[in-house]
């Protein structure tokens, strides 16, 4: 991972070097990092321009992407470059096919400007659930049966899509026929304010940074302000997920899921292991290191024990079952399956960490109901 | 001219319209006419969607269905088997083996404890991989004598190559699996110019060599002995077959993952509507009856009119199964045809 890291850096320092060379006489406005918890991408102010540049835009993608946004026009000079990917913003018209970006409009007020989204059964927020049933937001299809015509239809400003895995043909197909496709690599970040830190993408896109800039130092002052509550408290036991097609996928110690679990005063079992992906485990080694764990946190979409027992006999043997010390984040779904756990989830860390902290440490904040995660019964 | 040769290139024609006037979008005739004339268009991406995205993915059918039928015939013929297809030489198992180890590759190195990350396409692996497949049938096919133990080489391949893809998607995250399992469904709409500019000279390499099989397609099947007495050279008209079929079954599915039944299904339908076994004759109508087949099925997998589209490998086998049953029963026998 450092390899792929540095040699990363290396490409960025180098581009961002170029950039500098290109333009001698435009001076960096801004000195201080715009970003401070996001990992996977950079905002570069430049006069009258401003380049994203994303790192490492999906997993297995070897070369960063940058996108040059521009309000009036391009510098002539950057005109036929075909190193960055150019947007004009404000973005007016957007099809997106992440949740977590619903999220991040709302927030922005900015959701009026969504055209098509990829599966509207999907969509929580009570809103944008009306906008398709009044025909505003047209459903363009998930992540690999894209509708690429009805997204021609649309004709949008940009395709903000993010990639699960490795290549996207469809998405390809898209940037030929002139589309903007817009990659968001958000879902890669390993903390929770790294992937809050993409409403300033956004924001950007929007011509909403300053809006952006001010929910995230809010959010995260309150987001810090919980940090502090467990320091010196004791870090119960904690295991999560559950077996899928006989494969348990455990987040490896350096996941978003388990460093939250960390940050909440959590014990995850499976810290050690310090890369950012999956770990595909069987039974059995879930169980020898888990067994007597204190908590089992986030039981996939089960949202009772019974309904867990029913899945697997052998999810009954675990202590955090015998104890009812089993949760999942099936608290917030509504009758067609959506569930914002997955949508306003990316807006909320507060309320994320707040959750594992009333799970884990239910002293230290009595009063708090649980938001997104619900108790099995 | 032969009579249903005709007939078939007007079908061809009007399959090649249906393809590029039906899509999710609903487009006025008199759009679409617009368009073809040249004049400008109430809905400015109309004409971007017919003539930059229906027009180069119907091109693709017309590669991928005439080279798919044409590699059935070849296997068909070759083996003296109905049932062989593009498939059973295992090509197409070393392209989905390319394409996992591109997929799937990333947690596939954090397993063996190493950083890497590929950077390959789909298709560079899926090209990489039917060729090492490839080399080693064409190995073994100096080794064996008969026909048939090469049919069964070619399955064992594909069988193995399966079991190392499902040994690959066991230790991958979901979201590499449902990567890799669209792959499986076959898309000709991804296709992109540039991916065309590359599968046309391949697919019309295909077609030119396939014009030299005609005389030793036609003497294989009155079988190995009467090969040898009439002269031919069998080792030189072997390797033509297998070269031939690797190299217009692996570039399409290399560039419009595996596409089912068409390879399998079309050599029948034409025979049986031909009546005959004539090279000489299949050739041309299979090449044809294979694309109207895919572009058939594309329109239909699109559903027009629907945002939603179905897998086109689904709608491949579930049209073609019925077709090709209800052609032997009305016939009576397939074996006849061989």
């Amino acid at each position: 991972m450092n390899k792929c890291l540095s040699f990363f850096l290396c490409l960025f320092v180098g581009s961002s070097c170029s950039i500098n060379n290109e333009s001698v006489s435009q001076v960096d406005i801004v000195v201080e990092p715009l970003i401070k918890h996001a990992q996977r991408f950079q905002i570069i102010e430049k006069e009258g321009y401003s380049v994203i540049s994303i790192d490492k835009p999906w997993q297995g993608s070897s070369a960063p992407i940058k996108y040059l946004l521009y309000e009036d026009s391009l510098p002539a000079v950057l005109k036929s470059d075909p190193s960055y990917v150019k947007v004009k913003i404000p973005v007016q018209r957007v099809v997106c096919n992440l949740t977590t970006q619903l999220a991040f409009m709302e927030e922005l007020g900015v959701q009026n400007r969504l055209i098509g989204f990829a599966q509207t059964q999907y969509i929580y927020s009570p809103d944008l659930a009306k906008d398709v049933e009044a025909g505003r937001i047209r459903e363009v299809g998930p992540d690999g049966s894209l509708d690429i015509e009805s997204i021609l239809d649309l004709n949008p400003d940009i395709v903000l899509a993010f990639n699960a895995s490795g290549e996207n043909r469809q998405l390809q197909k898209l940037q030929e026929l002139g589309l903007t496709v817009v990659m968001n690599a958000g879902y890669m970040e390993t903390s929770i304010l790294g992937r809050f830190e993409w409403i300033k993408f956004l924001g950007r896109l929007t011509g909403k940074y300053e809006e952006a800039s001010e929910i995230f130092d809010q959010k995260t002052i309150i987001y810090d302000s919980l940090t502090q509550l467990v320091v010196g408290k004791d870090s119960p036991s904690v295991i999560t997920g559950t077996l899928y097609g006989g494969t348990w996928f455990m987040p490896a110690g350096d996941n978003y899921g388990a460093n939250l679990i960390h940050t909440a005063g959590g014990n995850y079992l499976w810290s050690k292991n310090e890369t950012s992906g999956w770990l595909s485990m069987d039974f059995e080694s879930v169980f020898e290191k888990g067994y007597d764990a204190d908590y089992w946190i986030g039981a996939a979409s089960y949202t009772s024990l019974d309904q867990l027992m029913e899945a697997d006999e052998r999810y009954a043997e675990f202590e955090a079952f015998k104890n009812g010390n089993v949760y999942s984040y099936m608290a917030r779904v509504n009758e067609s399956g959506a569930n914002d756990y997955f949508e306003s989830g990316a807006v909320n860390p507060e309320k994320l960490l707040a959750d594992h902290i009333k799970i884990l440490h239910p002293e230290l904040l009595p009063d708090y109901e649980l938001y997104y995660y619900m108790k099995l019964q | 001219m032969n009579k249903s040769v005709l007939i078939l290139v007007i079908v061809f024609i009007v399959a090649f319209l249906l393809d590029v006037t039906f899509g999710s979008v609903l487009i006025p005739v008199e759009a679409l006419w617009n368009i073809v004339i040249g004049e400008p268009v109430d809905h400015p991406a109309w004409e971007r969607i017919v003539l930059n995205y229906r027009l180069p993915r119907a091109i693709a059918g017309i590669l991928a269905g005439s080279s798919l039928g044409l590699s059935g015939l070849y296997m068909q013929t070759f083996f003296r088997n109905p049932l062989a297809g593009p498939y059973v030489l295992g090509i197409s198992a070393g392209a989905s083996l390319g394409v996992a180890l591109v997929v799937f590759g990333e947690s596939l190195w954090m397993i063996l404890g190493l950083n890497l990350t590929s950077g390959f396409s789909m298709a560079f692996g899926a090209i990489l991989g039917s060729f090492l497949v490839f080399a080693v049938v064409l190995f073994f096919s100096t080794k064996v004598k008969d026909n048939t133990s090469l049919l069964i080489i070619g399955l064992m391949f594909s069988s193995a190559t399966s079991a190392v893809v499902s040994i690959l998607q066991f230790f991958s995250n979901p979201e590499d699996v449902q990567s890799y399992l669209v792959w499986t469904f076959g898309d000709l709409g991804s296709v992109t110019l540039a991916e065309l500019e590359v599968l046309f000279p391949l697919v019309a390499i295909g077609w030119i060599g396939s014009i030299l099989l005609i005389k030793p397609l036609n003497i294989f099947l009155l079988g190995n002995q009467y090969a040898k007495n009439a002269g031919l050279n069998m080792t030189l008209a072997k390797y033509g077959v297998i070269s031939i079929t690797a190299l217009l079954s692996g570039s399409i599915t290399a560039y419009c993952g595996p596409i089912a039944f068409i390879g399998l299904a079309t050599p029948h339908i034409a025979r049986m509507i031909l009546n005959t076994s004539d090279h000489r004759l299949l050739i041309p109508f299979v090449g044809l009856l294979g694309a109207i087949i895919l572009m058939c099925c594309d329109v239909i997998s699109r559903m027009p009119g629907f945002s939603h589209s179905l897998p086109l490998n689904a709608i491949t086998s579930i049209l073609g199964g019925p077709l090709v049953v209800w052609l032997i029963v009305k016939r009576g026998n397939i074996s006849n045809s061989f």
